[in-house]
Formats: C-alpha cells, structure tokens, sequence
C-alpha cells in the first residue's frame, strides 16, 4: 500500500475528540435545557434520562480521547493516501444525494457513475458511455419493473 | 417435544421453489461477490439487503444468508489465484493457497479451500440447531434487568474486540446509542432531537446508514488507497495441477475439526468475525503441526485451518443473533436490519413467534452446504476471470446500487442524505481507526438496551440492585465483570505493563 504515516496525527485525533465532545455536549445541552416532561434527566421515567447518561458517558469519552492523544508515550499514526481523490468523490456523492429530486434519477445517475469511474482514472470515452448508459439502465428498471420502487423524475422527465 | 406444525411449515420453506431459487441466486451472486476483491461480503449484504424487503421473509432471508455464506468462501478464489483476498476474513488462506498457486497446485488448493469450507459450516450449523432452542429457552425466562446485563455485555465485548483501541470502540458504541435515541421515545412517545423534522420521527433509517457506513465508505476507501497490483498476480502462474485425494483431506481431519470448533466458539461471541477468526485458527494451527515450518509455504493444514476457521464463523454468529437478539457480527447486523424490516424481531420472541420460519431457515442452513459445494465446484472452474474486473468499472456501478437501494427502503430522497453522512461517517472512521461495528451494534440494539434499563429502573424504583438480586442477573453481572477483567488484562498486556509469551500472528483489522 503506498501510504505513510502523516506527522499530524495527533492533532487529526485531538479534531476528532473535539468532535465527539462537541456531540456529546450537544446532546447534554438538548436533554437538559428542554422544559420537563421531556427534560428531566435525572428522572428514570423522562425520555432523557436514558440520552442524558449516554451523552455524558460519550463527552466524558472525547475528553480522555483527547487527553491520551497528548500523552507522551501517545503513537498516534495517521495513514496518507489519495485523500482529495476520496473527497472528490465524496462531493460527488453529496450532490448526487441532494440534487436527485430536482434532477431525476436518470440525469443523477447518468452523470455520476461515469464521474465516479474518473475518480477512479477512467479516461477511455467508450467505457465512460457505457457506464452512463449501461448500468443505470439495467438497475433502473430493475428496481421500477421488477421491483416497483419508482425514482424521482426531477423537472428535465 | 417437537411441535408437528412447525416441523410442517419448515419443510414447506424449505421445499418452496422460491425459496431453492433465491437461495441458490444468493449462494452464486455471493461467491461472485467475495471474489471480486474489494467488495466485502458486509458490504454485499447491506447493499442487496433492500431487494429482500419486497419478498416475503421466507425468501428474502435465505438469499441474504446465501450471500453471506457464498462471499465468505468466495473470498478464497482470488486469495488462492491472484495473492488478493477478496474479503478479509480470506486474508490467511491466500499465505498458503497462493504458495500452493505458485507451485502449480492451484486445483489442489480451490478443492481443498471448498471441502474445508463446506465441512466446517456444516459442522458448525449443527451446533447452531443443537444450541439455540435450548438457550433460547433460558432466554425466554429472561427479564429486564437480565436484558439490559446482556445487552451491555455484548456492548462491551465488541467494543473490546473490534479495533486497535478500547477507548475508540466504547466511544463509536456510545455514538451508536446516541444514534439510534433519535426519535419518538419507545416508553412515553416523545420526540427527541428531531428537531422538528418529521422525516426523523421514526429514527435514524437502519439499512441506508449501513449501506453508506459499509459501502460508501469501502469506495471512500479504495480511492484513497488504491490496492497495487502485486507483480506476480494474474501473471503467468498456471492453473490447475493435481486434484486433491481423499487421503489428503483425510489425513486433515484434526485440524479441521479444531479449526471448526474454534470458528464455531469466536463466532458465537459478539464482535468477533470470520476476519479474526481465520488467523486465530492458522495460528492455532501452525502451533500443533508437526510441520510448522511449511506454513506460509503451501501448507494444506495451514489452508484448511483458515478456510474452516473463517466458514465456522457464519452459522456460529447466528447464535446470538437467533437466541438473544444480538449481532454476532456486522453481516448479522444487518441480517437483523432485514428482519425487522420483515416485521420479526430476531431474540427469543422469533422463536416463540415464528418457530416454523426459524425451524425452516435451519433448514435451509444445512441444504445451503450441499449448494455451496456444487456452486463452489462451478466458481472453481468458471471464476478464474472475475477477478480480473476493473474497479472503474466496479466501484460506480456499486455507487448506483447504493443508490438505488437505499432510495428504495421508504421511497425517500431523505434516506440518500442518511446514505451520504453514514458514507462520509464511515470513511473517517475508517481512516481515523475508529471501529464501525460498535457504532452499527449501539445503533441496533440501542432501542431494546434503553427500554431494558429503563423498565428494569423503574421496577426497583430506581435502585440499582435489581441487577444483581435476581439469579440471572447476578450470573450475568458476573459474566460482565469477567468480560471487563479479561479487555483490562489485555490493555495492560498491550500496553507492555504485563509480558507474555505469545507467538505473533500476523493480524489485519479493516476497522469493521
């Protein structure tokens, strides 16, 4: 594998324990700043009580995460790879998620299994139509004809 | 006293064409699937888990379980062949199959990988039947407070055995339960942090979340460490040579059977799967042998233990699944994601509720090995070729049924927004060492785990003895204590305090 260990490391783990704090105090924040019924935790019977324990269990969780990631016997290691790449793809997914309605499935997924097949190095145009056209097709109408799940049309069908 | 109606309707399951059709489709479409490197068989299950919710359970459940068992084995293929597991828990098989490759005895090497597979999962799926009606009736008689032991047990196990660091796993538990406290309160019905969304009022959506924690992620994952292609794979090793003779699979008998009943034991334990279990079987192997120095080097004990050892692990990890409710791994995860998308709810009430399905996909278990082994005979001969498929090809096509699949579960363009935070949320977990099955175990079990402490409280009101004054209770305190000893020996082990003498085995964890 052509990875490396990235030097930061140890502040990638100090993010990501920052992150499970900031959940966890988020929670904690809900549970006891909504009015009772809800909002009692210390009561077994509220809806918090069970969030409320499992909330302060997690931030208290994030704070030793954070604590042992500056240790100084800490070995933190942090693999390098093709990180953009993977974000690339990632937005590619996101928007894929958020514009299918407007879209429609088969504009979405026209344009994004071809996109995604670039990410990976496709560059060859035949390959790139095949999987724009074969695919979708196939799942497609697997899924509406045999299945019955019918996709959003967008507003271009 | 084996009642004759369920004996009745597990038979007519099992005599259903359909279910023959869909178990068959699962066992093929699942050995396809394990050969193809990268595409693991969590994976394979979670993305063709939305196909099953539009049959009846008595098909769709047998088709995922086929998956599950044909990707295991089919995991081997490349492994043997090209020196590239198609999934981790075939990661041990390709040190001594693809040595058995490089000296001409490849067909030696599939028979033997087959054999080991479809004994050690027979073997192991008749300990599921002997085991599970028996615990299930202790289970029956099980309690809150009990529920909530067990529950918490499993938590823990998993959280200790999942990844590099405890502390990671018990934190992605933890999120997990967090998770899985979105929506409406199971005991008095309010809302909690939907904020104001309706589309969260029924929780956090299971099979889209675990398509995007397992799948998504896995693509996530390859783009940012493409696998290299190793120099000698898929070059001029030539396939095929001497078949295996019975006296060969004889003389290995011993080491089948011990790598079986190992299999069968870890699977049986939560959190731990096929991927763990293959490398403690090859170890255990390579220690007994009177031939050691062969391992690595085109041992056929080597390449029986791993094979037998990872393929035990499947109906073993039904057990907990079956009996209690609880994942004995992430496949069963969403095993039970399924069955409850079916209106079952996997743990005793399944037995008490629906004895005949049960009785029937026992059944079906066992005729599945007799399958496997006609499939497997088949993908020998025919799956040479399958491993050679371009991940440009693979990876986008997989993307659209990712799509697709979690679209379809309620029709909802919300669940791809569920399908992309839990892609984007197993990635950097993935790449951060944090364990996902934790994660997926809390979600699922979080519901049942709240509503047992919570019962279990207000019975005692609010003492916290009612967990351990009740017999049952006690044992599994007990149980707990010894659980968390065993993870804190092991951390000080780990952490150089305590020195052991320990022959190193090399692991490989792929953080799920």
């Amino acid at each position: 594998m052509n990875t490396r260990t990235w030097p930061g490391g140890r502040l990638i783990e100090s993010l990501l324990a920052l992150a499970v704090i900031a959940v966890g105090v988020m929670f904690l924040r809900i549970v006891h700043g909504t009015p009772p019924p809800f909002g009692d935790p210390r009561d077994i019977g509220s809806a918090a009580f069970f969030p409320g324990l499992i909330a302060l269990l997690v931030t208290g969780l994030g704070v030793v995460l954070l604590l042992s990631a500056w240790r100084p016997a800490s070995s933190v290691a942090f693999e390098s790879g093709h990180t953009a790449r993977a974000l690339l793809a990632y937005a590619l997914m996101v928007a894929m998620a958020v514009s299918i309605r407007f879209l429609g499935i088969w504009l979405v997924t026209m344009l994004a299994v071809p996109l995604l097949a670039m990410c990976f190095g496709e560059r060859r145009w035949y390959v790139l139509l095949a999987l724009a056209v074969v695919p979708p097709t196939l799942v497609i109408h697997l899924f509406e004809g045999v299945m019955g799940v019918y996709f959003p049309r967008g507003v271009v069908l | 006293m084996i009642d004759l109606a369920v004996l009745q309707q597990g038979l007519a399951m099992l005599a259903s064409p359909w279910t023959f059709l869909a178990l068959s489709a699962g066992l093929a479409g699942g050995i396809l699937i394990g050969a193809l490197p990268g595409l693991t068989a969590t994976m394979a299950v979670a993305v063709l888990a939305p196909f099953t919710f539009f049959m009846e359970a008595t098909i769709g459940i047998p088709f995922l379980l086929g998956i599950y068992k044909g990707a295991i084995y089919g995991g081997s293929i490349p492994a043997i062949l090209v020196n590239t597991p198609g999934t981790a828990a075939a990661a041990a098989t390709a040190r001594d199959g693809y040595a058995l490759t490089q000296q001409g005895k490849s067909r030696k090497a599939l028979e033997l990988s087959l054999y080991s597979s479809v004994v050690a999962d027979f073997l192991a799926t008749l300990v599921l039947i002997m085991v599970a009606i028996p615990l299930a009736s202790i289970a029956i008689r099980f309690g809150s407070p009990e529920f909530a032991l067990l529950y918490l047990i499993a938590l823990t196990m998993i959280a200790t055995v999942s990844g590099e660091s405890f502390l990671k796993g018990l934190i992605a538990a933890g999120l997990g339960l967090l998770v899985a406290s979105i929506g409406l309160d199971p005991m008095s019905g309010y809302q909690r942090f939907t904020f104001g969304n309706t589309d969260l009022l029924g929780g956090v959506s299971l099979i889209p979340l675990l398509i995007g924690m397992f799948a998504l992620s896995e693509i996530l994952m390859q783009l940012t460490h493409p696998p290299e292609r190793t120099n000698d794979a898929g070059q001029a090793v030539e396939h095929g040579g001497e078949r295996l003779k019975w006296a060969e699979f004889w003389a290995l008998r011993p080491t089948i059977l011990r790598s079986t009943s190992l299999g069968t034991f870890l699977g049986s334990l939560p959190g731990l799967g096929a991927e763990i279990a293959c490398w403690i079987a090859y170890g255990l192997a390579r220690g007994r042998s009177r031939e050691p120095e062969r391992f690595g080097k085109g041992s056929l004990e080597g390449l029986a233990a791993a094979e037998s050892g990872n393929n035990a692990v499947v109906p073993a990890a039904l057990i907990p699944m079956t009996v209690f409710g609880i994942p004995g791994d992430t496949i069963t995860a969403v095993l039970i994601g399924a069955l409850m998308a079916q209106g079952m709810m996997p743990g005793p009430l399944l037995i008490q509720q629906n004895p005949g399905f049960l009785f029937g996909l026992f059944l079906v278990l066992l005729v599945t090995n007799v399958l496997l082994l006609i499939f497997g005979l088949a993908a020998i001969r025919w799956l040479k070729q399958v491993t050679r498929i371009p991940p440009t090809v693979l990876y986008p096509c997989v993307l659209l049924l990712c799509l697709c699949g979690a679209y379809a579960v309620n029709s909802s363009t919300f669940d791809l927004l569920i399908l992309v935070v839990g892609g984007g949320l197993g990635y950097v977990m993935r790449r951060t060492h944090f364990p996902i099955a934790p994660l997926i175990i809390g979600l699922l079990l979080g519901p049942g785990f709240e509503s047992a402490v919570r019962q279990s409280l207000v019975f005692s009101n609010g003492s916290l003895a009612i967990f351990w004054s009740r017999p049952g209770s006690l044992i599994l305190l007990i149980l707990l204590a010894l659980v968390i000893l065993t993870m804190a020996w092991r951390g000080l082990v780990k952490a150089g305090v305590i020195r052991k003498r320990s022959k190193s085995h090399p692991t490989k964890s792929n953080n799920i």
